[in-house]
């Protein structure tokens, strides 16, 4: 199989990972004079599973946004399926976005549309299908992630996780192969949390898709991750890149080891205890 | 209906064939989907047979195409076969029960008119009774107004007073040119030029120059206070107040009531100044000099009539603030009541402003 067809097609066999769909060089990001990451450069294969890593405010966020194109970068590429969407022009730039499903931390979906209609608005924007197709599309979807009793409720009627399974629901529709999700699992019940786990491996292994997920969720972690990339705050990098069991157990740093083994910072333990 | 992995040889006499091939995705799958359950429903009482052999790719539209052509209930020798379909698709596809999606999806539901009437009056009887609780919890709060926080009450005064004031200067100026101008057309004709002074006096002093002023406010600060409330109760932060043990109307509507009663008078007075101006300065073109319009100013008009118009910003000043925290406090969920609250906040307000207006008129006739 070619690199064109190990990318382009689902059927036969997932990809072989040798051509990434997201290629990350050099980058430089932050907010006006505030850089939070700086000469970073990662790859993320076909079909794999990339999870970043990182204490809150280390950039997690900004930079799943930098990758998606809302915040330029200050310096660096970002490469998807080969077009550069840091430099690229506004139309070049919104045929990348395009290709990428987003889930956004709070979900994100129109307050003004029911859970039905937020998941069935990229199908009613881009495609030709009959209404009665894009219900249908849109309640399969909604049924992957247990949404499905909760189709005409409002976004106002919902709770934080019910939010966040209705804005995967919605990232999936337009059947884009590289998914973007932003703390899909934190504040959903253990349970539930599984379930989203369970969808993303499905998703991977049957029709090949490719994660960006941004957690500290550590079961999850170790759950669906192929590989992470950890971010620190204070030197602006990415301090550590691997498998999450390989770097909890091996990693030379101690900041890793201390997040994946969960240990609070010495000299901050409760003494009253 | 079924879905087979492997391939099959002998498909029936009278079975139909559909063959699938290349990529189905969100947006190619329409003329597909369409072509398919079009054979399907051509042929109610033949087997179909689905060849999925030569499928490249499938997104979820494409799962959910596959899934609507064996969903379907049909007889028992006209059933719908996908054969040939990788093993990962066919795994995707058996993830779903027909069952689970038997029931047509359910649209917003159609209301009648007479449970609409019973509906607007509930919520009409229910707002009055919200009313007269958030009256009394300023009532309340205004007896307790030395415990305010007056700095709260200065950020309100200038955030809707002194940052209102060219917006005010701007509208009074065009208002007193415009009556002007307009009655001294009229006026010229009957050589009654000089009395356009005195209703440029009366009208901006009695009328305009605190109703100009109050519509701009309502407009300005009743949807900013309705939007910031609203925004606050949909982000918790009333609950937070509220669990701190304070009460949300004195720790959040109070300033802003005591603020917009101290500058809407002050603004009133700005408009009532410039837009008095205004008007010397039409007059002056119907060769009226300043000195003229200043002594028949003073003939034409009296303090009572000064003293009302503030009198009455005043209370328009309660009421847009009163209407815009009200609206604020009572926003529900969501962004979307944010701005129904924020839009409702300047109708109701606009709308009270001239009923209140009317009554003045009446009382102090």
């Amino acid at each position: 199989m070619t690199h064109t067809q190990a990318r382009s097609d689902n059927v036969a066999a997932t990809a072989d990972g040798v051509s990434p769909a997201i290629s990350v060089r050099n980058l430089r990001m932050g907010y006006g004079a505030r850089v939070l990451l700086d000469n970073a450069s990662f790859d993320v294969r076909r079909s794999e599973i990339l999870v970043i890593l990182g204490g809150s405010g280390s950039g997690k966020s900004s930079l799943m946004k930098t990758i998606i194109g809302l915040y330029k970068p200050m310096a660096g590429d970002i490469l998807i399926d080969g077009a550069n969407i840091a430099t690229a022009g506004m139309d070049e730039k919104a045929q990348t976005q395009r290709k990428l499903g987003v889930m956004y931390q709070s979900g994100a979906l129109f307050g003004s549309l029911n859970v039905l209609e937020n998941v069935r608005f990229p199908l009613d924007q881009f495609t030709d299908l009959a209404l009665a197709d894009k219900n249908l599309t849109a309640r399969m979807l909604l049924h992957q992630v247990e949404m499905a009793y909760a189709e005409s409720l409002m976004p106002a009627e919902l709770s934080g996780g019910m939010l966040k399974r209705a804005g995967i629901a919605r990232a999936m529709a337009l059947g884009c192969d590289i998914l973007l999700l932003d703390e899909p699992s934190a504040g959903l019940d253990p349970i539930t949390a599984a379930n989203l786990d369970r969808t993303i491996l499905s998703l991977r292994r049957n029709l090949g898709f490719t994660f960006v997920v941004v957690t500290h969720e550590l079961q999850s972690i170790f759950a669906i991750a192929d590989r992470s990339i950890m971010l620190d705050p204070v030197s602006r990098s990415i301090i550590a890149a691997g498998k999450p069991a390989d770097l909890r157990d091996h990693s030379a740093d101690s900041r890793v080891r201390q997040f994946f083994n969960r240990q609070p910072d010495v000299g901050r333990q409760n003494t009253r205890s | 209906m079924s879905i087979t992995t492997a391939s099959k040889s002998g498909t029936g006499d009278d079975a139909v064939s559909v063959v699938l091939e290349g990529r189905i995705t969100a947006y190619t799958a329409a003329p597909i989907w369409k072509y398919a359950i079009d054979t399907l429903t051509r042929n109610p009482n033949r087997p179909v047979i689905v060849d999925a052999s030569r499928l490249q790719y499938v997104d979820d539209v494409g799962i959910a195409l596959l899934f609507d052509l064996i969903r379907r209930d049909r007889p028992v020798d006209a059933q719908v076969e996908i054969r040939e379909l990788a093993p990962n698709l066919a795994a995707l596809v058996r993830d779903y029960e027909p069952k689970d999606f038997a029931a047509a999806t359910r649209g917003r539901r159609h209301i009648g008119i007479l449970e609409q009437t019973g509906r607007a009056t509930a919520q009409q009887i229910a707002y009055l009774k919200e009313i007269a609780r958030f009256l009394r919890a300023c009532v309340r709060a205004l007896r307790q107004a030395r415990t305010v926080n007056w700095g709260d009450v200065f950020d309100v005064a200038t955030e809707a007073g002194a940052n209102a004031v060219p917006i005010v200067l701007l509208m009074g100026f065009l208002m007193g040119v415009i009556i002007a101008f307009e009655v001294a057309l009229v006026a010229r004709q009957f050589g009654a030029v000089i009395f356009v002074v005195n209703g440029v006096g009366v009208a901006m002093l009695r009328e305009l120059g605190a109703l100009m002023t109050a519509i701009v406010l309502a407009g300005r600060t009743g949807a900013a206070f309705a939007a910031q409330i609203g925004t606050q109760k949909v982000n918790e932060e009333l609950n937070a107040i509220s669990t701190f043990g304070l009460d949300p109307v004195h720790f959040l509507v109070l300033p802003r009531l005591l603020g917009a009663i101290l500058v809407v008078p002050l603004l009133t007075v700005l408009a009532d100044v410039v837009g008095i101006f205004g008007g010397a300065l039409v007059m002056a073109t119907f060769d009226i000099g300043f000195l003229q319009f200043y002594n028949q100013l003073l003939g034409a008009v009296t303090a009572t009539d000064f003293v009302l118009g503030i009198v009455k910003s005043a209370v328009f000043g309660l009421t847009i603030a009163a209407v815009g925290c009200h609206r604020g406090l009572t926003t529900g969920a969501g962004a979307t009541s944010v701005g129904l609250s924020a839009t409702s906040a300047v109708v109701t307000s606009i709308v009270l402003i001239v009923v209140i207006d009317g009554l003045f008129a009446v009382f102090t006739s």
